[in-house]
């Protein structure tokens, strides 16, 4: 079957030469929820751009993007933004502005279905809006879809956002933030209704988020993130739950957890990206480096892990974790 | 009888107040929006040098307890005390939002002087906003800089001072971390503790992240629908919930937390 996403050697530079993202190579099969981690300015958000082709005219792309094997940069922008409404959906942090205030709540996912698959009319779709929104845990949802925008709660807004992104079925749905708007329990039951939908219909969630604690809830992988390159990836459970790479390390430990004291904050600051520093960009802030990891290209990922030293077959650390 | 406890010596906190005097208090206190009762016959008090923290989801009352107990707004019924000349310096949920991007940062951490203490000299305002930068580790920084070329992480720190600047009795905070990194969240939370630790301030802190707030305070209250539901020890809350609400709380926090792995640095391998 079809990848829903592949990612190959993607490179974003911004006017000015901030370098954003940095050879990123990802794919993402049919039903799979990946969740894209990392601290703000990582890269995330201009990943989610860069797939959807919806980068500024000044951003210089590079490598290749594929959207359920068609590739999103050929053609003009007509045709990439056909392509993008049939292949993509995009959930974004705040969905208050993208409703119209005077149209019902469930007549936007129907429009939302009808922009791109005119086969059923409007009124044939309604039981098909009031089950999506059931899943999203929207109660006395057939009630509910007749009514404004302005008597819907933000967190409710959020999910009709998801299910109008989702609604005409694209192979890939992206959510940046979709659960920032939520309470914590809220969010969970959200994910959880998004992914069994999704793998249902056999769609693939990419989920980008600084949640670490969500995405190890909702996401079957995940990748880590740091000053534009992906350094660490790999199942959610391994990834979360025994991670390698020491920035996925520093992440976790800045976590507030159940019962324990106060979290260990990360020091230091997201390098320049304009140009980016040589070797590891981690490389200043982290504990374990040695002189090795100031100079040359930047590490690629091998075993899941973007970080020669950990991996070195006689590091302790990795002898402790992969034995 | 111990003399810790004579009646008529009562022990003090650092401003001279009596600790167990409160330094603000709502009694029975309810406000009503039209039809909408955000908060129902709530009673609590804050003594000085007390940390609380006020937990729930979105719509259960506590931003409106947090603006009703600073005075920001009048309740519709009950009272609301606060002590003669209570001090208080209030933190806000983003950072970069609440700091005027027109202002240098001398004029944002020095703005609450102006309302306090209007007769303050130039040069005893200039000293407090110095001596506040100094308390949330930005004591180097140039006064003259515009929040715009500060990271989100010092524009925390900035609004922390700018709280921080009248040298506060009552510290009130409002999601303080839940526009943050959990990276920069970290050390803005250590650097709350860090400063009332110093200061001895009271705190009371508001926010839907139990997990977040818990080691910063020694007293949990739980609000729900504009009642409070429980109040106990943030330990014994996290260990037997009881209201159904905080069950729910703690449940999410739990499937949310992840075990701690040690840090790079606490690893004995490093070199």
């Amino acid at each position: 079957m079809t990848a829903a996403l592949v990612l190959q050697d993607l490179r974003v530079i911004y006017q000015g030469g901030v370098q954003a993202l940095r050879g990123i190579d990802l794919v993402v099969g049919p039903g799979e929820t990946v969740a894209v981690v990392g601290e703000s300015g990582c890269g995330k958000s201009t990943l989610a751009a860069a797939v959807l082709r919806l980068l500024p005219p000044d951003a210089t792309v590079s490598g290749r993007v594929l959207l359920a094997g068609a590739d999103v940069y050929a053609g003009d922008e007509e045709a990439a933004r056909r392509r993008r409404g049939r292949l993509a959906g995009l959930v974004i942090q705040d969905p208050m502005s993208s409703f119209n205030p005077v149209m019902r709540v469930g007549a936007h996912i129907v429009e939302a279905r009808r922009l791109h698959d005119r086969s059923r009319p409007a009124r044939a779709l309604w039981p098909w809006v009031v089950g999506l929104l059931a899943d999203l845990q929207i109660s006395e949802a057939g009630r509910r879809a007749r009514q404004y925008p302005h008597e819907w709660s933000g967190g409710m807004l959020q999910r009709a956002a998801i299910a109008a992104a989702s609604a005409n079925h694209p192979p890939l749905l992206l959510a940046d933030e979709p659960t920032a708007s939520l309470d914590a329990s809220l969010a969970v039951d959200v994910m959880h209704g998004l992914r069994e939908r999704q793998r249902r219909e056999g769609a693939a969630t990419v989920l980008i988020t600084h949640q670490l604690g969500l995405a190890a809830q909702v996401a079957d992988r995940v990748a880590v993130m740091y000053a534009g390159r992906i350094v660490e990836l790999g199942g959610a459970a391994q990834v979360i739950g025994r991670p390698r790479h020491p920035y996925t390390r520093a992440l976790i430990a800045a976590l507030p957890s159940l019962g324990g004291g106060l979290p260990q904050p990360l020091e230091g600051e997201l390098p320049s990206l304009a140009p980016p520093p040589p070797g590891c960009a981690f490389a200043p802030r982290c504990p374990l480096a040695i002189a090795a990891c100031h100079a040359g290209p930047p590490p690629d990922l091998v075993d899941g892990v973007a970080c020669p030293v950990v991996m070195a077959p006689a590091h302790p650390l990795t002898a402790e974790l992969c034995p | 009888m111990t003399p810790f406890a004579h009646p008529s010596r009562p022990a003090l906190s650092a401003s001279g107040r009596s600790l167990r005097t409160p330094l603000a208090a709502l009694h029975h206190v309810t406000v009503r929006f039209g039809r909408t009762i955000a908060l129902n016959d709530v009673t609590l008090q804050v003594r000085p040098r007390e940390r609380i923290a006020l937990v729930g989801n979105s719509g259960c009352g506590k931003t409106t307890l947090l603006s009703v107990g600073s005075g920001y707004r009048r309740p519709t019924a009950g009272t609301v005390y606060r002590a003669p000349g209570l001090r208080m310096g209030l933190l806000l949920q983003d950072p970069v939002a609440s700091l005027n991007p027109g202002w240098t940062l001398e004029q944002l951490v020095g703005e609450p002087l102006r309302d306090l203490s209007p007769r303050l000299s130039r040069e005893a305002r200039a000293a407090a906003v110095r001596h506040a930068l100094l308390q949330v580790g930005l004591g180097s920084i140039a006064l003259d800089r515009y929040p715009a070329e500060l990271s989100v992480g010092q524009c925390q720190r900035v609004a922390l001072a700018r709280a921080l600047v009248a040298n506060p009795e009552l510290l009130l905070a409002d999601e303080p971390t839940s526009a943050l990194d959990p990276s920069v969240a970290a050390g803005v939370l250590r650097l709350i503790d860090s400063v009332l630790t110093a200061t001895g301030a009271a705190l009371l802190v508001v926010s839907h992240d139990v997990l977040a707030v818990a080691p910063l305070v020694e007293r949990m209250v739980v609000l729900h629908e504009g009642r409070i539901v429980e109040d106990g020890s943030p330990h014994e809350l996290l260990a037997r919930p009881i209201h159904p609400v905080t069950v729910r709380l703690v449940e999410t926090a739990r499937q949310l937390t992840i075990s701690h792995t040690p840090t790079p640095a606490e690893f004995p391998i490093c070199r």
